[in-house]
């Protein structure tokens, strides 16, 4: 008998929590969703809380959904929020090209998406809210260049394969690096994680123990050089690390003298323009005044640290 | 307890089994729900939460939901369906999400050869469209054999001979890659990606179709047969005459095939080769399989339990996200469910 009354409440407990669960969404004017890459990348975590913030404020409900780095796994999301019937999607796509079809699907629906941080190659959103990677990337590019006055060797880890953030800082970085041919460029992927970037760079360590600067395509990546830098035994600024993107820890370490320079795109603005931007379309009809809408971005060091979105926090 | 035969009608194919396994009930006389259930709970688990999902989400039942809750669990659903084949046959790969990798990026390749130039779109096709799809299957194949050479033939556990291949086949995706993504599969092949057969998606439809005749295989022809007396018990196997090692060595070319065959409809679907693509996909499908009622020690369980698992596992998700529930307590529950069917399932088991 007592076996039973486990089973039985086992499945009660589901039932009860899925109608738990649906009851918190119900009844709300306005539901939004917001899908980003990796829900655990600390980036996107802070994205999505500062979008649901500010959403709270204004009484709008937000469904969260991480495509989990998986391109179809985001598109099938799309998908589910268009039977879904939300009122409006911020989109982080994982993918500049994979994700156009999940626009396009979206646009078909009449649900308006604005795409932040990350963009689609083409089609028809709302608007698109970002960083300038491009120009982020030049400015760390001779950044390094001057410290280095064009001479040694350079490791850029670059972020996730085919997103649009990687693709444009690795063009923004390598065009001007390609003026200084006394400077050695040594690239590899580490996706955007820390875990990846150590494995990554101790390897290169392997082979070039002489590094003399790394640029690291996101803040994640960076720490996880610094990490092996400490751990073989450098000294904080014996090899210049830039990396994109602040928060909390990049901040301690430009402090501690480990990362040189920080580059700042301001993201919290970026998400919460974004979702103005998508709110006014939702609320008013109201379309930007232009569709693409880029923040200067800026490097932080120790001079400026106070310029940075997450200082003092 | 033991009961190969039984264990192997569990779950296959709707009718006809329900047919003769309530014949078989009411011999035995009293207590003829409990059994049905025993046999069918993984169906009613998916009942259960097929009415749970409809009562909390008035957008589930539509039918848009259900194509688009079918193409969803269709890439798994292939997987998993080779992975049936080889845990009835009392092995485990490990390598199959590396193999969806591996294949979708070969696809891309092969329709880009001579080297990816960045984001043109122009294709330079190796050779006709078939015979790149041919190659695709033939490279998943391969993995296969080598897993099973490696398992059957050099005696390595199949944990650790395919979770070695799961490693170095990922490595081999990213390298044919360069690291990135290879964008543009042209026109040829979209309708794997996009299309509808009736009211269907074509992965669905592809899907439906491997459960349906990889079901008669195993529970109607004595290849069948083979397979789960392999898996059941070998030395029995071997002395009644079955060739163990070159069955072990096949049970693992089918799951590379079904596995390329994933790989290859999801490069259709997001029109390119993405080295990252099916990664854990092999815990996923392993998931399915144990909710499906296939026994891991091997010899009993079938396709249509795993489908059924498959379903499950993506209903849990797409019905999470209808109702708008953050994605890591998504993910507790999602767990909690694999539990609670697993223990309904032993429960109902226990109960004769």
């Amino acid at each position: 008998m007592s076996k039973r009354c486990v089973v039985f409440g086992l499945v009660a407990t589901m039932v009860a929590g899925m109608f738990l669960t649906s009851s918190l969404v119900a009844a709300k004017a306005i539901t939004i969703a917001v899908s980003v890459p990796r829900l655990s990348n600390p980036f996107f975590g802070r994205a999505v809380k500062v979008v649901q913030e500010a959403a709270k404020q204004q009484g709008v409900e937000v469904i969260v959904l991480d495509a989990g780095d998986d391109s179809a796994k985001q598109l099938a999301d799309i998908e589910t929020m268009i039977i879904r019937k939300v009122d409006g999607v911020i989109l982080a796509p994982n993918d500049q090209e994979a994700l156009v079809p999940g626009v396009e699907k979206l646009a078909k629906a009449k649900i308006p998406v604005v795409t932040v941080d990350r963009q689609v190659a083409r089609g028809d959103y709302l608007a698109h809210v970002g960083g300038n990677n491009v120009a982020g990337a030049k400015i760390a590019a001779s950044f390094i260049a001057d410290k280095l006055n064009g001479q040694g060797t350079v490791v850029e880890l670059l972020g996730q394969p085919g997103s649009s953030p990687a693709l444009q800082r690795a063009k923004g970085f390598e065009e001007v690096m390609s003026k200084y041919p006394g400077i050695k460029l040594i690239v590899q992927p580490a996706n955007f994680r820390r875990s990846d970037a150590v494995t990554v760079l101790e390897n290169i360590l392997q082979a070039n123990p002489n590094i003399d600067a790394i640029f690291t395509h996101n803040e994640e990546m960076g720490l996880g050089a610094i990490q092996v830098l400490k751990s073989r035994g450098f000294k904080p600024g014996q090899v210049i690390v830039v990396a994109f993107d602040t928060h909390k820890e990049t901040l301690q370490a430009i402090e501690d003298g480990w990362l040189q320079g920080n580059i700042e795109q301001f993201p919290d603005q970026q998400f919460r323009t974004g979702l103005k931007i998508l709110l006014n379309y939702i609320k008013a009809g109201v379309k930007p005044p232009q569709r693409d809408n880029y923040l200067t971005p800026l490097l932080i060091t120790k001079e400026n640290i106070t310029q940075s979105e997450k200082y003092g926090e | 307890m033991r009961d190969g035969g039984e264990g192997g009608v569990n779950g296959a194919k709707g009718e006809p089994v329900a047919a003769a396994s309530a014949s078989g009930i009411r011999l035995r006389g009293s207590n003829t729900w409990i059994n049905g259930l025993r046999r069918n709970s993984v169906y009613l688990v998916f009942i259960l939460l097929v009415i749970i999902s409809a009562q909390v989400s008035p957008a589930f039942l539509t039918w848009t939901n259900i194509a688009n809750l079918l193409r969803q669990a269709s890439y798994i659903g292939l997987v998993s369906v080779g992975m049936t084949f080889v845990i009835i046959s009392g092995g485990i790969d490990l390598s199959v999400g590396s193999t969806v990798a591996v294949s979708g990026v070969l696809l891309a390749y092969l329709f880009h050869w001579g080297g990816y130039k960045g984001y043109v779109v122009t294709l330079s096709p190796a050779m006709p469209t078939p015979l790149i799809v041919l190659s695709t299957l033939a490279a998943g194949a391969l993995v296969g054999l080598l897993n099973g050479v490696l398992i059957a033939k050099a005696r390595i556990p199949a944990f650790v001979a395919t979770l070695a291949t799961m490693v170095s086949v990922r490595g081999v995706a990213y390298m044919l890659a360069g690291g990135r993504t290879i964008f543009g599969l042209g026109e040829s092949l979209s309708v794997l990606g996009f299309g509808n057969i009736g009211p269907l998606p074509v992965p669905v439809v592809i899907w439906l179709g491997c459960v349906l005749v990889s079901g008669f295989i195993l529970k109607r022809t004595v290849f069948g047969r083979w397979v789960y007396a392999v898996g059941g018990d070998e030395d029995s196997a071997r002395l009644s005459g079955i060739n163990c090692d070159r069955h072990k060595v096949l049970m693992y070319v089918v799951a590379g095939v079904f596995a390329a065959l994933a790989g290859m409809l999801m490069a259709c679907r997001i029109d390119q080769g993405e080295p990252r693509q099916g990664e854990l996909f092999e815990l996923d499908a392993i998931a399915a399989v144990v909710i499906g009622g296939t026994s891991l020690s091997g010899g009993r369980g079938g396709v249509g339990g795993t489908a059924i698992g498959v379903l499950i596992l993506t209903l849990i998700t797409n019905v999470l996200n209808l109702v708008g529930v953050h994605p890591f307590p998504q993910q507790i529950v999602k767990g909690i469910i694999i539990l609670g069917g697993v223990f309904l399932q032993r429960w109902l088991a226990s109960r004769n």
